[in-house]
Formats: C-alpha cells, sequence, structure tokens
C-alpha cells in the first residue's frame, strides 16, 4: 500500500502536464499565411485570431483578427521577426489558408514548401491559394461581410464555389506538393483577387454597410508546370479541368439552343481516361442532369427535343473541354490532368525516355480526343419551359 | 499461478507483430520497395510462416517449459549461455523500439519536452506492469485490443475516400531484390519478435490452439499491408518518402462525414500502446531469462527488474542521434543481427529438440 501510494505520488508530478503545455490566452492563433518576394527575400504576414476579442467586437468595434508581418531572407527569419512584434506564442496548429504571390509561384512553389511541411505543428490540411495581381498580404487583411476571420471566408469561398460551380479548384497544401512531385502531373492552384479598394476593405466599416466597398473574389486557375506557375486559364478552363480530373460535386453551365441559351446542372458527371497508344489519349465524360433554365420557346415535354438539347449540350461540352486541352497542350505545356502519370502506369519503360521532355515535346503532340455521353434526367419543377405554354 | 486466456495471448501476438510499423518497419519498407511495398507485406505474410511453424513447434514441445527451460533442457549448460546470448537481441531490439516510441512522441507532439522526461513518462508503467507481472500485461493487452480495433475501423472508414488506387500503379517496377529486402524488414521487425512470447509455457496459456494464433498473425499482418496501401493510395510514392512518419500524417488527412477531423493524435495512441506493449513483453522476457537463469528470489528479482528498465532509460538518449542514422542501422546491422538472433537460433533450437526427441527415443 505504502509503494502504490508512493508510485501514486511519483505518477502526479509527471503526468500533470509537460513542456508543451501552453494557455489558450497566451497563445496567437495564425488562421491564415500570405507569402511575398521582396528584393531581400520574404515577407510573410500572418493573420492572428484576437480569440478573446472575437466574441464581443461586434459591440466593442474592434477588429477580431489582427495582421502582423515579417520580412528576411528566409522564410525562417521573416517568422522571427514577426515573434519579436507578436505579444503572444505563435501557433501554427489552426492555419486554414496560405496565399502566395505570383512572384512566389513563378520562382518555384518549393522554395517555400520546405518550411510549411516540415514543421510538425500545422496540419498541411490547409488550403493554398495565388494572389492575383495582388500583394498576398493585402489578400489577409480585407474583412469579410459574412464570415468573422478572413481566412474563414477565403476557405468558405472555395468550398462553396467547387462544391456548387466547380469553377474554382479545391486544392489543399498536401494535394498541391503530392501532385507537383508526382510524376506526370502537374498541379493547379485558385487565384484570389481584391475587388474594390484594398485599404478599405481593410477596415471594420467595410463589413457595416450592405454593399461592401472591397470584397475578396476567386480569380482565374493558376496552372503549374511541377511548382512553377505558367499562366491563368479562365474560370470555365478552371471548370473543364475539374471535369476532365473527375472532381466535379455540381456543374453549372449554360449552353445554346435554338437561339437561346439552356441552363443545366449536373452533379454526376465522370470522366474515363483511356491510353490508347503512346501518342493517343481518349477522354469519356459520362453524365447526367437536369434543365435549370430555358429562356425562349423550347418544347421540354417532346422526346425528340429532348434528344435535340442532349446532342447540343454534348457538342458545346466537346468544344469547352477541347478548347481547354489545346490551351494546356499547345500555351501553357501543364499536364494538370495527368496524362503523363497514365502514361507512366501504361508504359512505365517508354515513360522514363519521355519523361525529361513531357511537357514540351510529347505532351503538345498528343492527339487527345473527347466523346460525351451526357443524358437530360429533369426539368426541375417545370414540365415545360413558359414561353412554350404561353404560345 | 492464474493462467492467462488463448484470447489474451492472441492479443500479444497482434500487438507485437504490428508494433514495429511505426517509424521502424514502414518507412524503410517504403524507402526500398517504393510502390511495390505492398507486394513485399505479402511475400513477408508468406515467408512469415516458416519462422511462426518454428515458433509454434517450439511452443509445442512442451507444456510447461519456456523457452529458456527449453534451452537448457536441449543444450544443458550451453543452453544458460544460450539464454543470457538471447538476451542481447532481446535487449537491443527493445531499445530500438524504446527509442522509436519516445522520438515519435518528441518530435510529433511534444518538441519542447525533454526526451528523458516522456521516457520516465513510459518507464513507470512499464516497470508497474513488470511488477504485477505478466497476468497484468495480456489483460492490459487485451483491453487495448478491443480499443484499438475500434481506431483502426474507424481509420479505414476516415481514409479510404482519398486513396487513389493509381498511385500504387504500375506494379512490379522495382527489382525482385528490393521487393525481398523489403519483406525481411517485415519479417525481421514485425514477425520475429513474435519469438519474445515463448517466455509463456504452453501451460499457462488457457486453452491454447495454434490455430487460433494463425489466424490472428494472418490479420495482423493483413492490417499492415492496408495501412502500407492506404499510405501510398493516399499520398503517392514521392510525398509518402519525403514525411518522416506518413502512417501519421495520414492520420491527419482523416475526416469522418466533414465533422470528426483533428483527431490524429487520439489515433496515433494504437501505435504507442502497440510498441509499449511490445517493449513491455521485450522486458518480461529479459526479467524472466535473468531470474531463472540466476535463480533470483521474489525480491532481487524486483531489483533486476527495476535495474532493467534503469538501463533502457540510460541507454535511450546516448544511441542514435538522427532518424536517419537509426534507420539505415535498421536496413542493414539490425536485420542481421535480428535474423541471427530470432530465426537462425530459433532453428538450431528446433534441430536441437529433433536431435533430443530422436536420443530419447532410442536411450529408450
Amino acid at each position: 500500500m505504502k509503494n502504490k501510494i508512493i508510485l501514486l505520488f511519483i505518477c502526479l508530478f509527471l503526468l500533470c502536464g509537460c513542456n508543451n503545455y501552453r494557455e489558450l490566452n497566451d497563445l496567437a492563433i495564425i488562421t491564415g499565411i500570405a507569402i511575398d518576394k521582396t528584393d531581400n527575400g520574404y515577407e510573410m504576414n500572418f493573420l492572428i485570431a484576437n480569440s478573446p476579442k472575437a466574441q464581443t467586437s461586434s459591440k466593442e468595434g474592434e477588429a477580431k483578427t489582427t495582421v502582423y508581418a515579417g520580412t528576411g531572407k528566409s522564410l525562417t527569419e521573416a517568422v522571427k521577426s514577426i515573434a519579436t512584434e507578436s505579444p503572444k506564442q505563435l501557433y501554427f496548429g489552426h492555419i486554414k489558408v496560405v496565399v502566395i504571390s505570383e512572384d512566389i509561384a513563378k520562382d518555384g512553389v518549393f522554395k517555400v514548401a520546405d518550411w510549411l511541411i516540415r514543421n510538425t505543428e500545422m496540419r498541411k490540411q490547409f488550403y493554398l491559394l495565388q494572389a492575383k495581381g495582388e500583394k498576398a498580404g493585402d489578400i489577409l487583411k480585407v474583412v469579410s461581410p459574412l464570415e468573422s476571420f478572413p481566412s474563414q471566408s477565403i476557405a468558405t469561398l472555395i468550398e462553396s464555389n467547387h462544391n456548387t460551380q466547380s469553377l474554382s479548384i479545391d486544392t489543399n497544401y498536401t494535394t498541391f506538393v503530392s501532385r507537383a512531385l508526382e510524376t506526370g502531373y502537374d498541379p493547379v492552384l485558385p487565384s484570389i483577387l481584391i475587388e474594390g479598394k484594398v485599404k478599405k476593405g481593410t477596415s471594420e466599416k467595410n463589413i457595416e454597410t450592405t454593399e461592401p466597398e472591397a470584397y475578396l473574389k476567386l480569380s482565374d486557375i493558376a496552372l503549374f508546370k511541377k511548382d512553377k506557375f505558367v499562366g491563368y486559364i479562365d474560370e470555365r478552363g478552371g471548370q473543364a479541368i475539374n471535369v476532365l480530373n473527375n472532381e466535379v460535386n455540381e456543374l453549372r453551365f449554360d449552353f445554346e439552343y435554338n437561339d437561346g441559351l439552356v441552363g443545366f446542372s449536373s452533379a454526376n458527371m465522370k470522366t474515363k481516361m483511356s491510353i490508347k497508344d503512346i501518342n493517343t489519349v481518349e477522354l469519356k465524360v459520362n453524365g447526367s442532369g437536369h434543365i435549370l433554365g430555358v429562356d425562349n420557346k423550347v418544347d421540354l415535354t417532346n422526346t425528340k427535343v429532348i434528344k435535340e438539347i442532349e446532342a447540343a449540350l454534348e457538342k458545346h461540352m466537346e468544344k469547352e473541354l477541347n478548347k481547354t486541352i489545346e490551351k494546356l497542350q499547345n500555351k501553357f505545356k501543364s499536364d494538370v490532368l495527368g496524362i503523363g502519370k497514365q502514361m507512366f502506369i501504361k508504359y512505365p519503360d517508354k515513360w522514363e525516355k519521355m519523361k525529361d521532355e513531357w511537357n514540351d515535346k510529347y505532351f503538345p503532340k498528343l492527339k487527345i480526343t473527347i466523346k460525351t455521353n451526357i443524358t437530360i434526367d429533369g426539368s426541375g419543377s417545370l414540365k415545360n419551359s413558359i414561353e412554350e405554354v404561353q404560345s | 499461478m492464474k493462467k492467462i486466456s488463448s484470447m489474451e495471448y492472441n492479443s500479444l501476438v497482434w500487438f507485437i507483430i504490428r508494433a514495429g510499423y511505426l517509424g521502424i518497419s514502414l518507412s524503410n519498407l517504403i524507402m526500398i520497395s517504393q510502390r511495390d511495398s505492398w507486394l513485399s507485406g505479402i511475400i513477408a505474410m508468406i515467408l512469415g510462416f516458416i519462422p511462426l511453424g518454428i515458433f509454434v513447434y517450439l511452443r509445442n514441445y512442451s507444456d510447461n517449459m519456456n523457452i529458456c527451460d527449453l534451452n537448457e533442457h536441449i543444450f544443458g549448460k550451453f543452453g544458460k549461455f544460450l539464454n543470457l546470448f538471447l538476451l542481447i537481441g532481446v535487449f537491443m531490439f527493445i531499445q530500438i523500439a524504446f527509442l522509436d516510441m519516445v522520438r515519435f512522441i518528441n518530435s510529433q507532439f511534444l518538441y519542447s519536452t525533454s526526451s528523458i522526461l516522456i521516457s520516465i513518462v513510459f518507464i513507470v508503467p512499464l516497470l508497474y506492469g513488470l511488477l504485477k507481472g505478466l497476468n497484468a500485461i495480456s489483460r492490459t493487452s487485451l483491453i487495448m485490443f478491443y480499443l484499438i480495433i475500434l481506431t483502426i475501423i474507424f481509420i479505414i472508414l476516415g481514409v479510404i475516400n482519398g486513396v487513389d488506387i493509381d498511385n500504387l500503379r504500375p506494379a512490379f517496377l522495382t527489382s525482385p531484390g528490393n521487393i525481398i529486402h523489403g519483406s525481411l524488414i517485415l519479417i525481421a521487425y514485425n514477425i520475429l519478435p513474435l519469438f519474445f512470447l515463448l517466455i509463456i509455457p504452453k501451460a499457462k496459456i488457457e486453452n491454447y490452439k495454434p490455430k487460433r494464433t494463425l489466424i490472428f498473425y494472418v490479420l495482423a499482418i493483413v492490417s499492415l499491408i492496408n495501412a502500407v496501401f492506404l499510405t501510398i493510395g493516399s499520398f503517392g510514392i514521392e510525398l509518402s518518402l519525403l514525411f518522416e512518419y506518413p502512417e501519421f500524417h495520414l492520420l491527419k488527412k482523416l475526416s469522418v462525414g466533414e465533422f470528426i477531423d483533428r483527431i490524429e493524435s487520439l489515433l496515433s495512441m494504437e501505435w504507442i500502446i502497440a510498441l509499449f506493449i511490445l517493449v513491455m513483453v521485450g522486458l518480461y522476457f529479459i526479467t524472466t531469462t535473468i531470474k531463472q537463469t540466476f535463480k533470483l528470489n521474489e525480491k532481487t528479482n524486483k531489483v533486476g527488474i527495476f535495474l532493467t528498465c534503469l538501463l533502457l532509460l540510460i541507454i535511450n538518449p546516448l544511441v542514435f542521434n538522427t532518424k536517419n542514422s537509426l534507420d539505415e542501422f535498421l536496413r542493414g546491422p539490425m536485420l542481421i543481427i535480428m535474423f541471427f538472433f530470432f530465426f537462425i537460433l530459433p532453428i538450431c533450437m528446433l534441430i536441437g529438440c529433433k536431435l533430443k526427441r530422436i536420443y530419447d527415443k532410442n536411450s529408450g
């Protein structure tokens, strides 16, 4: 009994905590990071959650977040410089977004990737974005009317956009690094910009009006060749990439039919890639969906008309997908569809000879054919178009 | 002494096979066999039946003898030396397992905490378990086993969605030599430590049936192959090679229903518990062998247990400064050491048993 009490007493001292123990109030919880390039190195901006004030700020008029900036020859130095400004200990475990500038992306993301991935505190599941034509640091400063923290606002923006429109790319940091490292696959990133004046967007007054003077907007898709940025493709291109990469949750777009526009929505678009031979690839897009809207006279009760709409839809999709592929092959030479990876899987021996020149020599010459098979299985709440009924 | 149940014994089999996975075998297996690591796993499972068969034979040789008694029975006085020699192998492996466990916690969770402090936190329950004896160890193992099974199911459900089968293709790209090397690593660090369990005599296990052990062996190895599949399938080979503990980083991706996440620390307890039980069984082997060889009484045995734990604690910070140096050692010299101690020597014991049987038969 005596021994047990002694053992319990020892355990009380040993198991009460450890050197890593930190009070929540002593932590500066970083929710977003922005990295810009400077002449001498890097500038980093940390978006820190002002947690005690976040609950009461609407009454007191205090900012819910604070942005600290620091510069240095390396990221470690920049962090060190921020640490000397922040009264609390920096905590990286709750990072939601990391925004990098165009300069960083052009230089190669791997130069900053190491620091982000090596840090054991970080969970590596945060979103990675590229600031388009803006300073990455400014992106974190714009306050949003619907979310407390700008970082949360950006994350929600990506998620909702990807889930409902599939215009943007839902890429987290691990996926980006994994694709950039993989053989025969190039990564993509969503880009973000500030619509309006940056200075007005950083003030809490920005969210007090019904029409904010500045807000964040997801923009074109940034294409990469391994870790280096090569150019932007527009939102429709982003949608096409999502379709071809099987990363579509819900897809919505308009297409022309009988001198009018028909809106279409699909939640089950699937693409199958088959490597026919070393020079030919076939992409088969299958799916179904329903009509979102019709702006002219179309008899939706007629099966023949539905077949015609389906044909117009398939033609539209093939045209859009081909346009994107053509840009990827000839303008950007970026294999964001992972065709090289499939080539490696099918012809591992031949791939060894091709891999170094894949992006510049073999990928642009590849014959890619697209076949679509889309069916319309519903017309929403209406059986027919209003204009058709009226006539 | 109260017997341990068959289920308790088999839960020890399960933990010992799974223990070496974190930081010891997986990172080295991926480095050597690359995309074909799953193939190495299957080969290891098939080849692993050989040492398993030897261990089952040695266990079934006698009901009341543990491996120490058996060595003395077969080899006479030389058996005592053999037992003490075996201690070196067991101690080396549990030292590495203990180091791996402490280093994992130190590098991924408690990087500001001294590794000595973390070691002490684990040494205390190890000491307590050893003083309590085999029944306490096996009962702990069984309780943990049920908990771990739930954890594994949870991990599979949460991670399977992110697996891309293309990350494991094309197969058979790695040279056959490397695939075999990878499977030898799995055998050495996941299967051969089953030898430690021979310290428990058959008579101490209630309703012992080798068939059940075989089932647990297959289940444990399949769970390891599944872990390899999930890790490479989720990250791809390049990222899996880049991470220091890819299996732990995989848990960071885990999300069930998009509302259960950030539970990697909780789920990684699975490996810590497995390593803890392996070290505990290893220490039990050492202390029991010392007790039997030197015929220690209960009091001096307790001193022996205390000193063994102290030795484990003292040596821990003195070996392998970096994970890379440990990995190099695990891929090369340690592999030979493991096969020598827990495969070649058991084969010698098996031959000794066979010859002894023939001799006893002939001498009437």
